[in-house]
């Protein structure tokens, strides 16, 4: 999962500087590089464009003046024995997303009454999806350079706008065309071997970090760099954020003001998004047990049928459930985290969120200057 | 000695003279500066790009200086620790470790050696002892005949 956020990162940039580090970025994507190679290239490239910005130094002198060049020996050392040693880790991914539709394919959506090892699934949207995305992939490659690096005539944002409205022309046309198409394939053997694959990957990639990393305990520090890298984004994603506060704050006292009343002090809405936060933390064990409910709720019925029925639909109803329930406690828990480091960076410094975001938008200038407007013209 | 090395760079590197162009050299050359930029303490690669360009590497670019740290890293010639910049992202801060110094020394023997005999036969000035044009000699052609 790509953890950087870009659009921050170019928020931050401006002309040249932009230019560079969005085709960089989109050459990253186009040449299938991974996301962790990638997000690391592109955080030491936001951090050098970013330095030359400041102090005025022409971008030419940073990257040249050929782009094309430029992007080929950065990214350089990402070479086909690297992209070698990922295909056991992309295999992983495709075999655990087949293994997880094919169970629940089986076990919620097919007839139960045939057995499991009669079953058959239709593997041909598996295919279709392998081609299509290969297609994607290598209509990028042949055309990322006349395009945008060459050539430079088209915009980055409009060249990715091209690429999905072609993916997702490939897609309707399939299903147009294809959709009656079948290539059936005894589902036992598929989940046995993408199951298999799966476990074995696991096993191989757990020897791999004890020796690697001695312990756990090491590798969950060398994941928290990952997640200091995340918090790069953060600290990025933090102005962002602290602006769009201000703006809330600026709306609420603008309220006020129209109602006759006081207007809020920085310190007090301060204390009120901290109340807020105090809130969604507490909000997450209410939806733990409203999952558990659901989880129950429907399960409960499901054991008339007998308790082997009961107990099958209780699973997957886990799995099921469990997967949004999940997806939804990461965002929430990066969410809350990313706003206490912001405070946490606030109370050490000791001013207010105001204070802060005329602090940090020293290259914003413009923009600050508006917020600023509109919060005095409140006050 | 580090004045040394520096004013010989110069003068063997020169602002976008022939030598920049030979890659090859130019690769060799790159690695053991960088490290030494590195060896006078502890750095990001912004602040290796301006030294460089300082000294006459101006045509260095971070597509290459990147991917050489990365390498250096991998030798272990280097140790990395990231910290947030002053201006929000994440900034690698190199410092060179023990392998890493004893190659820098190797480098600059193997430096020193290597100018040392290019300027002796580049820029000394009559060979000692050689025949010069129109001297008399003994005839003997490089084939063993006679002249």
């Amino acid at each position: 999962m790509n953890m950087m956020d870009y659009s921050a990162m170019e928020e931050r940039l401006s002309g040249e500087y932009k230019d560079v580090f969005e085709r960089a970025e989109l050459y990253g994507t186009v040449k299938n590089v991974a996301e962790d190679v990638k997000d690391d290239l592109m955080m030491n490239l936001f951090d050098v464009l970013l330095t030359a910005q400041e102090e005025g130094r022409k971008v030419s002198s940073v990257v040249g003046r050929d782009i094309e060049r430029f992007c080929e020996d950065y990214y350089a050392d990402y070479n086909i024995g690297e992209r070698i040693k990922r295909i056991p880790e992309s295999l992983y991914r495709i075999t655990r997303f087949i293994f997880i539709l094919e169970i629940i394919d089986l076990f919620l959506i097919e007839d139960r009454n045939v057995p499991i090892f009669e079953a058959r699934s239709n593997i041909f949207p598996y295919l279709c999806g392998l081609v299509i995305g290969w297609l994607m992939v290598t209509f990028g490659q042949i055309t990322i350079k006349p395009l945008i690096l060459r050539k430079s005539f088209v915009k980055v944002k409009v060249y990715y706008v091209i690429n999905i409205l072609i993916y997702v022309a490939l897609i309707v046309l399939c299903a147009i065309f294809l959709g009656n198409n079948e290539v059936m394939m005894p589902v036992f053997p598929l989940i046995l071997g993408t199951g298999i694959y799966i476990i074995l990957y696991l096993i191989c990639r757990s020897i791999w970090r004890y020796r690697t990393y001695g312990t756990i305990r090491k590798y969950k520090e060398e994941k928290s760099e990952f997640e200091f890298s995340i918090e790069g984004s953060f600290h990025i994603s933090n102005l962002e954020f602290a602006k769009a506060l201000l703006k809330r704050y600026d709306r609420k006292n603008r309220r006020m003001k129209q109602r006759g009343r006081t207007s809020v002090s920085p310190d007090e809405f301060t204390e009120h998004i901290r109340g807020e936060i105090e809130k969604e933390k507490k909000m997450r064990k209410w939806v733990a047990l409203l999952y558990l409910g659901i989880v129950i709720g429907i399960a409960i019925p499901n054991f008339n049928n007998g308790i082997s029925e009961g107990l099958l639909s209780v699973l997957i109803l886990i799995l099921t459930e469990g997967i949004v329930y999940i997806i939804w406690l990461a965002i929430c828990n990066l969410s809350i985290k990313s706003r206490e480091k912001l405070f946490e960076e606030i109370d050490a410094m000791g001013i207010n969120i105001i204070e802060y975001v005329e602090m940090m938008s020293d290259s914003s200038k413009n923009e600050t200057k508006k917020i600023s407007v509109i919060h005095s013209n409140n006050q | 000695m580090e004045e040394e090395l520096s004013v010989t760079i110069v003068r063997y590197v020169g602002k976008g003279g022939m030598f920049m162009q030979d890659t090859q050299l130019m690769k060799g050359i790159l690695e053991g500066c960088v490290l030494g930029v590195i060896a006078k303490g502890e750095t990001y690669g912004y602040e290796i790009l301006s030294e460089l360009a300082d000294n006459g590497f101006e045509d260095l670019l971070e597509g290459t200086l990147y991917p050489l740290l990365t390498r250096l890293e991998k030798n272990g010639y280097i140790s990395c620790r990231k910290a947030k910049s002053p201006l929000g992202p994440i900034r690698k801060y190199y410092t060179i470790t023990i392998a890493g110094k004893r190659y820098l020394n190797e480098f600059k023997e193997n430096y020193r050696k290597v100018t040392g005999s290019a300027d002796r036969v580049l820029f000394s000035g009559s060979r000692t002892g050689n025949v010069k044009e129109g001297d008399e000699h003994d005839g003997l052609q490089c084939n063993g005949g006679t002249a």
